[in-house]
């Protein structure tokens, strides 16, 4: 069973009870047209046609009601109709709006209506109709806003839905067709209902309005200039909205709609709402409130992916950038593979020079082959300097943001777990100071330093790795901890040492690429890092320095 | 014997070739390079060689690269001819088949020098005979 069921079988039952209740009192508190003990007996077949039909809806909600006014008249049957009493038949016309099932509504009346009659001594006044008629219209003002509420409920949920299921990039437009369900199946008027066809989202973009998305693909489409400009240059959008807006799309008239405007943070949104059969710009206002809260939803929901969409874009920018470094490097191999072709024969040749097997024709292919070697040891190491040389380097760590230990703990943390069932970690500071400092550093370059550390941790580790954060008055410190193998002792030194010294880069620039991909990139952070050994356990401490956060509540 | 040579670098190989000439054909061989695919435009014409000799990276005025030169003779040529394929990287086992050649000639792996030549030759029975 539903929330929603469970409570209105709730209130059901609760409103029963208070019949009953109050029909105690009455049978106590008035002259008795019937013995009393028949009142109390009345109780049983009410309960029991009531407790038989609670839990269906339909044709049995039509049961309960004629159930609850037979109690009601036979309670009150022969008594005068005085405040009590006229409550007593009052209380299903005043709950009506709590009542699952909307045919009853015409019935309700009738039956009270029917009910004065009897109890007056079958005699007709208008007073029944009107005071009837006051309670049909406030029950129907109180359905109307709760049905208002319920609809905006209704379509919070589908864009609820659609965010737990669909929110993958340059899909939002699906949202709109669960809202285009809500839309046409509301009942407001009984006379205006109509048809919602399409929704479509414009954005604002530099003084000009192009497409976000829409519930139908669009190729083309034409929009009243005058609308533009008046939007464009708007200055408050709190109750911005249009209706019938010259619109054209798909070269299809769609001029029976209406308009939504949206701000958030960094962009305006148009929602248009096209109606198919007729649209009438008052009664559209009902329309409109409803959707107010659920466009701006939904212009959030498009803020984030279009947030998502640039920040990949940037992503993208940068890797070409180093894929083209990449390619110009292979190229630069491709060219030097060739040179080798001179070489390889110059060489092979020596040997039958070496040999005296060479007679004067073959000294003069061997000498033009020495020429053509000359020129390719040069033409070799142009290249081959360019490419050292390049200050275009793919990757540079030297633009540094400010980032809390969160941050630090946040980005070691997921990348640990990559590599470990569990973050084994010790913190050592004060956390409710984290706060109040920052450190600088570059999140691509700590991220490549953190996952070379941590790769090479899984692989030569023995055990007991470890992260520990801790502190100084000035420096955050985070060391990486574990035993290694004993046997591997050698290694581990010569490692240590390659690291920690600042004489070897040179040689290091030839012989191993990681140790001096982590180096630089703590240099560039100025970040500085040391590697202890002490028996068979290594430690990397790295060292970040407090900044005061400018940004904090401190 | 006419051996036609497509590759764009060729003074890388030049003396390879003519030393080969000279120290196993006694000069017999008649050695035509070709930059490009479209610098030898009848390929019909290649019916009266004795071996091709394709290099897989043609330049990049060529209209076809190697493989794309190999399929073109496949189709065009009524006899089967020899060629040999000259790569800077090694191929795959299946590399026929991924570039949709009828299929498999031998593939020689540069950097090449004159005796490398030399047996790729005697392995297609392309030998001196004086």
């Amino acid at each position: 069973m539903t929330l929603q069921k469970f409570t209105n079988k709730t209130l059901s039952i609760f409103f029963r009870l208070i019949i009953i209740l109050f029909g105690i009192y009455i049978i106590n508190y008035k002259d008795n047209y019937f013995e009393c003990y028949w009142y109390y007996l009345a109780i049983i077949p009410y309960l029991f046609i009531y407790v038989n039909t609670v839990f269906n809806d339909g044709f049995s909600s039509k049961i309960r009601l004629v159930n609850d006014y037979l109690f009601i008249v036979f309670l009150i049957y022969g008594k005068d109709l005085d405040i009590v009493t006229a409550t007593f038949l009052l209380l299903p016309v005043i709950n009506s709006p709590n009542h699952s099932g909307d045919k009853k509504s015409i019935m309700l009346y009738v039956l009270f209506v029917f009910s004065i009659f009897l109890l007056n001594n079958y005699k007709f006044s208008w007073t029944f109709i009107i005071v009837t008629f006051a309670f049909r219209i406030v029950n129907f003002i109180t359905d109307s806003r709760n049905k208002y509420f319920e609809n905006i409920s209704k379509l919070n949920k589908e864009i609820e839905l659609f965010l737990e299921k669909e929110l993958e990039l340059r899909k939002s437009y699906k949202v709109y067709n669960g809202i285009l369900d809500v839309l046409n199946n509301i009942k407001f008027l009984k006379f205006y209902r109509p048809t919602f066809s399409k929704i479509i989202c414009f954005k604002i973009d530099k003084r000009k309005i192009i497409i976000e998305n829409s519930s139908v693909f669009v190729w083309s489409y034409t929009i009243d200039d005058e609308f533009i400009q008046e939007v464009i240059n708007a200055k408050d959008l709190e109750a911005l909205s249009y209706s019938n807006i010259n619109l054209e799309i798909n070269d299809v008239n769609c001029s029976k709609n209406f308009f939504l405007v949206n701000q958030t943070k960094n962009n305006r949104y148009i929602f248009v709402f096209v109606l198919e059969d007729f649209s009438n710009r008052l009664f559209n206002t009902y329309y409109i409130s409803l959707l107010q809260s659920i466009t701006a939803r939904i212009s959030k929901v498009i803020g984030i992916e279009n947030s998502i969409k640039n920040e990949n874009k940037k992503m993208l920018m940068d890797f070409r950038k180093k894929y083209f470094h990449i390619q110009n490097a292979e190229k630069a191999m491709h060219f030097i593979r060739n040179r080798f072709n001179t070489l390889d024969n110059f060489i092979e040749m020596s040997k039958d020079n070496i040999n005296g097997k060479m007679d004067g024709d073959d000294l003069k292919l061997y000498s033009t082959e020495l020429d053509r070697l000359e020129r390719s040891y040069k033409l070799l190491m142009d290249r081959v300097k360019a490419i050292l040389d390049k200050s275009d380097k793919p990757f540079s760590a030297t633009k540094l943001e400010d980032k809390t230990l969160n941050f630090l703990f946040g980005s070691i943390r997921e990348i640990w777990l990559d590599f470990f069932e569990t973050f084994n970690v010790e913190i050592d500071v004060d956390v409710n100071l984290i706060d109040k400092f920052t450190v600088k550093l570059n999140s691509d370059g700590l991220y490549i330093l953190i996952l070379d550390w941590i790769a090479n941790l899984k692989k030569y580790s023995e055990k007991d790795e470890i992260v520990v954060f801790s502190e100084t008055q000035t420096q955050y410190l985070i060391s990486f901890r574990n035993q290694f193998k004993i046997e591997d002792k050698k290694d581990i030194l010569e490692l240590r040492d390659d690291f920690n010294s600042t004489e070897r880069d040179k040689i290091l620039q030839r012989t191993s690429h990681g140790i001096l991909i982590m180096k630089s990139i703590l240099e560039e952070m100025c970040v500085s890092g040391v590697i202890e050994v002490d028996g068979n356990i290594i430690e990397l401490k790295l060292s970040f320095k407090k900044e005061e956060n400018e940004n904090s509540d401190f | 014997m006419k051996i036609a040579i497509f590759e764009n670098e060729y003074d890388t190989v030049e003396i390879a070739f003519k030393y080969l000439n000279k120290k196993y054909f006694n000069y017999s061989l008649k050695l035509e390079n070709y930059p490009s695919s479209d610098s030898f435009p009848d390929l019909k014409k290649l019916q009266d060689y004795s071996l091709i000799i394709i290099d897989l990276d043609l330049s990049s005025q060529s209209s076809l690269d190697g493989f794309g030169l190999i399929k073109k003779i496949e189709k065009t040529l009524v006899e089967p001819i020899k060629i040999l394929i000259l790569t800077g990287q090694a191929l795959s086992d299946k590399y026929d088949v991924e570039n949709g050649l009828n299929k498999k000639y031998p593939v020689l792996e540069k950097p090449i020098n004159y005796n490398k030549l030399n047996n790729q030759f005697e392995k297609l029975g392309i030998k001196y005979i004086g």
